[in-house]
């Protein structure tokens, strides 16, 4: 956990303070900074191999919808596993699909991504699928 | 047989005319399109009354005591007719209620069948829009019981059917549940008009197939609610509840529902009235793979599952109202 915590050091040092809403789950609690290929799921159509990567990382709300107010803010979310095309992770709050947002990962640029899904795990924990992409959306930036 | 007026015959068949049933048709001074009645002996049409005179109370009840239940305008007058239909009777609040919402949920099919069927959502959202100002102040209007509401539904296989009653059913809900005048009724009737959207992108023989899905295709028709939201996510003019009326319908308080798995309250209240209204109007509509239930039927299951898969106060609310005569 130490790792962690310096992890989060580093996120706050770049990006100033982190909300954090989220509540890991119990097979998250000794098991963080796992590495490794993951598998895909029957129904899943990828087209870049998915790496366990479990860090700690910021995520940027702004405004992404016209009709859902996001304050603008840093959260802190937990990376799961990255790939070419995007990333999972899992955060305290439910994000809607093509939600525009950016993320800064340990040792990487800030990304705009794109939500593609978002299921619940537990209560405030929700699995979060994104893919990067160029921009926010105009109103967004 | 004589029904009065001016008659006329067209004994060359019905081609070129629509039928219009004789409960939309209300008194009005001056008919912007002539009406046939069906002729005797063959099978055509008999000018009953022409453009530009009035029809009247004794009229209505003149043709309704021959048993002329099926009345025709010529095809070019389609458009003529509709706005008759809602300038005379939907927007009419002196004419009957149950009347309104029968012009309302017959004249309306063709609109929404060609807004469904456009690429663009934009004709969609405009036709939820309108359709939702004339049902909510129909059902608002205080005249007219749930009982009413349910025995006057259609039931049949066509998504125009199923998102008109699911939009009854919500907002008749919605009005028993809140009983708040200011409550946005207009945004659950839109929110629920528009809560199947996403199933224009499902392939047809996916949402009729009549055996058991499997893995793969029940996957695909589970995008149905993700894929409704993503094309009307980006709009202003598309209240948040009702977005999440699109998205969050096949949700369940136990957590078993898609497609983020919701529990309890974290679901939208107006979606949690929509999954009721939903299940509901599914289950009294014979599907491919199954018969319409009975209402009694209908209301056991919702009540079986009430607190675990629905909202407890939304079923309790229902059940009552539908068995409620007055």
């Amino acid at each position: 956990m130490l790792d962690l915590r310096h992890q989060v050091q580093k996120l706050v040092q770049a990006v100033g303070p982190l909300r954090c809403d989220l509540q890991l789950p119990s097979s998250w609690q000794d098991g963080f900074g796992q590495a490794g290929q993951l598998p895909s799921r029957y129904h899943e159509r990828r087209r870049h191999p998915r790496h366990r990567f479990q860090v700690c990382a910021a995520l940027e709300y702004r405004q992404t919808f016209p009709s859902l107010h996001r304050p603008s803010g840093w959260h802190q979310v937990f990376a799961d596993g990255l790939s070419r095309g995007g990333l999972s992770f899992l955060h305290g709050e439910q994000l809607f699909p093509r939600e525009r947002m950016r993320i800064l990962l340990p040792g990487q640029e800030l990304k705009c991504i794109e939500i593609v899904w978002s299921g619940r795990v537990q209560q405030r924990c929700f699995r979060v699928g994104a893919r990067f992409v160029e921009q926010l959306h105009k109103f967004g930036q | 047989m004589s029904v009065g007026g001016r008659e006329k015959c067209f004994g060359s068949g019905r081609e070129g005319y629509l039928p219009v049933a004789l409960d939309t048709l209300c008194p009005v001074p001056v008919l912007d399109f002539d009406l046939y009645v069906p002729a005797e002996n063959i099978d055509g049409v008999v000018l009953y009354r022409e453009r530009n005179y009035p029809l009247d109370r004794d009229d209505l009840q003149r043709l309704s005591q021959h048993g002329m239940e099926t009345l025709y305008i010529p095809a070019d007058s389609q458009n003529a007719y509709r706005r008759y239909l809602f300038d005379e009777v939907v927007k009419n609040t002196d004419a009957p209620p149950l009347q309104r919402y029968k012009v309302l949920t017959t004249a309306t099919r063709s609109a929404f069948t060609a807004a469904f069927r456009s690429i663009s959502p934009d004709h969609m959202v405009q036709f939820a829009d309108e359709f939702s100002t004339h049902m909510t102040e129909i059902i608002c209007g205080g005249e007219i019981s749930v009982f009413d509401l349910i025995s006057l539904m259609q039931h049949d296989r066509y998504t125009y059917t199923h998102s008109v009653n699911v939009c009854t059913c919500s907002v008749a809900l919605a009005n028993v549940l809140w009983d708040d005048p200011k409550a946005d009724l207009r945004g659950i009737a839109s929110g629920a008009v528009l809560h199947d959207l996403g199933k224009r992108r499902i392939p047809r023989f996916l949402l009729n197939k009549r055996g058991v899905l499997n893995n793969g295709e029940r996957e695909a028709l589970r995008q149905h609610p993700r894929v409704g939201f993503e094309e009307l996510c980006m709009r202003a003019d598309v209240a948040w509840g009702s977005l999440m009326t699109v998205y969050q319908h096949h949700e369940r308080i136990d957590g078993r529902g898609y497609p983020a798995r919701l529990t309890g309250n974290e679901t939208h209240e107006w979606a949690r009235i929509c999954a009721v209204a939903d299940v509901f109007d599914a289950l009294r509509s014979e599907r491919p793979y199954r018969k319409a239930s009975r209402l009694q039927d209908v209301a056991q299951y919702l009540e079986a599952r009430a607190g675990r898969e629905f909202d407890r106060e939304v079923v309790q609310c229902w059940t009552s109202a539908i068995k409620c005569r007055n």
